[in-house]
């Protein structure tokens, strides 16, 4: 049978005389554990606070606590500040639902007791706790029973929570948000939102710039400047070389432009000629939705060569659904997708399987007609090219997805 | 402390910034003058001339240092006032400060959707008309708006406060007197000066404000180099609100007081404009009141569900779907529902109903109050940013100050006679 911290929270706290010492007013478990066992109480004795390890309890009821001890032995033992407080630290805190991908508040706590042993088990989110409380459980129990409404239990098992430390108390509830790092980047983006300044701060420093990378591209437009602008400026910039080009334009566009220009002087020069070259069309253009990772190859080569020769640009590429040829002159000629090549024998020449029609966008064609022109053809991706047909980007078409959803 | 010189650094950046970063301010404050303000102001005008000029001074000065520190809690900590309550005082506190917060707003939402109808009965469309249409217009704004998109329509709204200023000057005021009433602070402690007195305060520092404005700066995840835009948002806005109460008073006190006319509420303020400053200005007053009411109805209720969901846990934002979010949805629909019901039901008890809400207001506002000033002073919680020393002293002043006024306002609600009215 499971019991909650609102049942022992100012409980009586009896020596094993039955003498009334104090109050419960705390638990302490230990900083990180996989199931966190409690460790002592924190006792309201007179007007001091004093500290009692488990070891001394003889048992817990709803009646209160009985010590195992007679008041007079009592040893005093100074509050372990380094540990975390249940109701202190924990209780009314904001912690992370890793499966639900969301912040939720704890209402209350969930015990589970093994022989001496009383382990927090869980954290209850729900209306139960909330009324638990508030002193109104019996209340609610009532009003279930007479009217039949379901009221669900909202109890999160210890181990799919990341507890995040109150803005008040600081005291710091886990060594790494481990389970946190290994969201997905798009609910980890949603959880971010709900977090104070400070807890996003210790968050950026535990993951790797990858991950911050992948978490920025997932993010709300408000919320990706606001992520670049806590980092300092040399880790912004290393950031933005590993976003694909496309994605760190649009982000330095939202800058202004003294900010997004001592970022890119901290990028690599090559990376930063991609992101400059990008950010010079206006928004809402081909040029300016457009990546420069994708795999452009000469025409006439063998499909065989193709693939050798794009092997290595084809593990990093962002548009991998064709191949774009070019003449000699850099000029856009075709497009093969990427099933035609499987199927192609390899000694066939690229330009003899490249489709009939060749849609391509110029870098000034507005996004509204690249929809038209990827929903109309059902094309996975698009070329883009420049006033000479040069061949200078190409847009996936998850880049043009928010401009088919409908404005919210 | 962050330097109050804007002009070494009016530059291109800054002035981007500013446009990014404004809104919370100037919107709180342009809510603030709501139908309930626009009435307090029109009577404190109509009923005592230019005698309460003088008080707007040091209104404006206790709005700005209370929002201030309102937008400088959302900055730095990046939460929620409800939150930082929750995480603070638990969850009992928590309840009950925003199960008030919620009877104090309902009343206020009411009272928008009378502002609403009085003023476009004024205009001749019935209220059984412009009531529904309104709520559900505010209802499809919110839900099926975005955020963003309400902030710019607001602060276009915010213009049309000028309607009071044009109206004010269309009463032909007379400079010299007004200039030296604003300058001659005049206690008179005549029963009826007292009661306005109490009103103007309350009127013009309400909780929901400081709910309000500390979630929307820390929604704007603003890094705090960057807060001195924030704090220049919330000065403009205060001074805004407080010049727009100024015509107000004016126009009432150079028409309605001068005639020795009597009224009761704005309409009749708007109506007595007529004979007195021309048609024009009694349209633009009228005007003007609806487009104070149409505002507050929409940002109460959703700054009110927004305060209670981040204090309960439970989910909200406008990003949710309903069923993902049922708690945000279902207060923000009831508020607009109940507050817009109510005012076309024939019988319904909207004098008392209004009274109590005025009545919680008046309760909270001390609570509120004290808890900023306990939050922003704690060091674990701002760091550097908490109050100096001579700060603290214009604050605990102002909240003792706040706390009389409150607790005279609740006194002088509860026993009507308390003033010898």
């Amino acid at each position: 049978m499971p019991f909650f911290l609102s049942h022992l929270q100012n409980a009586a706290v009896r020596d094993r005389n039955d003498k009334r010492i104090g109050t419960l007013k705390d638990l302490v478990i230990e900083q990180v554990a996989a199931v966190p066992e409690v460790l002592g109480l924190v006792v309201k004795k007179a007007s001091d606070l004093i500290y009692l390890p488990l070891k001394d309890v003889d048992r817990f009821d709803r009646q209160g606590v009985r010590l195992s001890l007679e008041e007079a032995f009592i040893p005093p033992l100074p509050l372990p500040e380094d540990k975390v407080f249940l109701v202190r630290d924990l209780l009314d805190a904001q912690v992370v639902d890793i499966n639900g991908a969301k912040v939720v508040r704890v209402n209350d706590i969930v015990f589970s007791q093994l022989k001496d042993h009383l382990f927090v088990s869980g954290l209850d989110m729900g209306i139960w706790g909330l009324m638990r409380r508030m002193g109104w459980a019996r209340a609610l129990a009532w009003f279930v029973k007479m009217t039949g409404v379901k009221v669900s239990e909202g109890i999160i098992p210890w181990d799919s929570i990341e507890p995040i430390e109150k803005e008040t108390t600081k005291v710091r509830l886990s060594v790494t948000s481990d389970r946190l790092t290994r969201m997905h980047p798009a609910d980890l983006a949603d959880v971010i939102e709900d977090m104070g300044h400070q807890q996003r701060h210790r968050l950026f420093g535990e993951l790797t710039n990858p991950q911050l990378a992948d978490l920025i591209e997932e993010s709300e437009p408000h919320m990706q400047s606001s992520i670049l602008h806590e980092l300092d400026p040399e880790r912004a910039a290393d950031i933005l070389e590993e976003m694909e080009p496309d994605e760190a334009a649009d982000l330095l566009g939202e800058l202004t432009d003294e900010e997004a220009q001592s970022l890119i002087d901290r990028m690599d020069p090559e990376e930063a000629a991609d992101v400059q070259h990008l950010l010079s069309y206006e928004e809402d253009t081909a040029g300016a939705l457009m990546t420069t990772s994708f795999i452009a190859i000469d025409e006439e080569l063998s499909v065989g060569d193709a693939v050798r020769w794009s092997r290595k640009e084809l593990a990093e590429a962002e548009v991998i659904s064709y191949f774009y040829l070019v003449k000699a002159d850099g000029k856009l000629s075709g497009a093969v997708s990427i099933r035609r090549i499987l199927l192609a024998d390899a000694h066939v020449r690229m330009k003899a399987i490249a489709s009939k029609q060749l849609v391509f966008a110029h870098a000034h064609t507005p996004a509204k007609e690249v929809v038209e022109m990827v929903t109309r053809y059902n094309l996975s991706a698009l070329p883009v090219v420049d006033f000479n047909n040069h061949l200078i980007g190409a847009i996936a078409v998850n880049d043009v997805l928010d401009y088919l959803q409908p404005e919210k | 402390m962050v330097s109050l010189n804007p002009f070494k650094r009016l530059n291109w950046r800054n002035i981007l910034l500013f446009l990014s970063v404004i809104g919370p301010g100037i919107i709180t404050a342009a809510v603030d003058n709501d139908a309930g303000g626009i009435t307090t102001y029109s009577l404190a005008g109509a009923h005592f001339g230019y005698g309460f000029l003088w008080t707007l001074i040091p209104i404006t000065v206790a709005l700005i240092l209370v929002q201030e520190m309102s937008a400088r809690l959302g900055a730095v900590t990046g939460k929620g006032f409800s939150d930082l309550i929750r995480e603070r005082f638990g969850v009992r506190w928590t309840f009950y400060i925003l199960l008030a917060l919620f009877i104090a707003n309902l009343g206020n939402t009411l009272a928008e959707f009378s502002g609403i109808a009085a003023s476009t009965e004024i205009f001749g469309v019935s209220k059984y008309i412009t009531v529904p249409t309104s709520a559900l217009a505010v209802w499809f704004l919110v839900v099926k708006g975005s955020y963003k998109k309400i902030e710019n329509i607001f602060l276009v709204a915010s213009l049309f406060y000028a309607t009071y200023v044009i109206s004010g000057l269309m009463a032909s005021p007379n400079w010299g007197p007004i200039l030296k009433a604003v300058a001659t602070p005049v206690i008179s402690f005549h029963a009826d000066y007292i009661a306005m007195l109490i009103g103007m305060v309350g009127t013009t520092i309400a909780p929901w404000m400081q709910f309000y404005i500390q979630s929307s700066v820390s929604d704007k995840k603003i890094q705090f180099k960057d807060y001195w835009v924030t704090r220049w948002d919330v000065i403009i806005g205060c001074l805004i609100t407080d010049l727009v109460a100024f015509f107000v008073v004016v126009a009432c006190a150079e028409t309605i007081y001068r005639h020795g006319l009597n009224i009761e509420t704005a309409k009749d303020a708007a109506l007595a404009l007529g004979p007195l400053a021309g048609k024009w200005a009694s349209m633009l007053f009228a005007f003007g009141l609806f487009n104070a009411s149409i505002f507050a109805a929409t940002i109460l209720p959703l700054s009110t569900t927004y305060s209670i969901c981040e204090g309960m846990g439970w989910e909200s934002g406008l990003d949710y779907s309903f069923k993902e979010a049922p708690a945000f949805y279902s207060i923000f629909t009831g508020i607009i529902i109940v507050g817009a019901g109510l005012i076309l039901l024939p019988n319904a008890p909207l004098i008392s109903i209004m009274y109590w809400s005025q009545v919680v207001n008046g309760m909270l506002l001390p609570f509120v109050l004290v808890i900023i000033l306990w939050l922003i002073n704690d060091k674990r919680l701002m760091g550097k940013y908490v109050n100096g020393p001579l700060f603290n002293f214009l604050t605990w002043t102002l909240t003792l100050v706040m706390v009389i006024l409150s607790v005279l306002l609740v006194f002088s609600t509860l026993f009507p006679h308390l003033f010898g009215q």
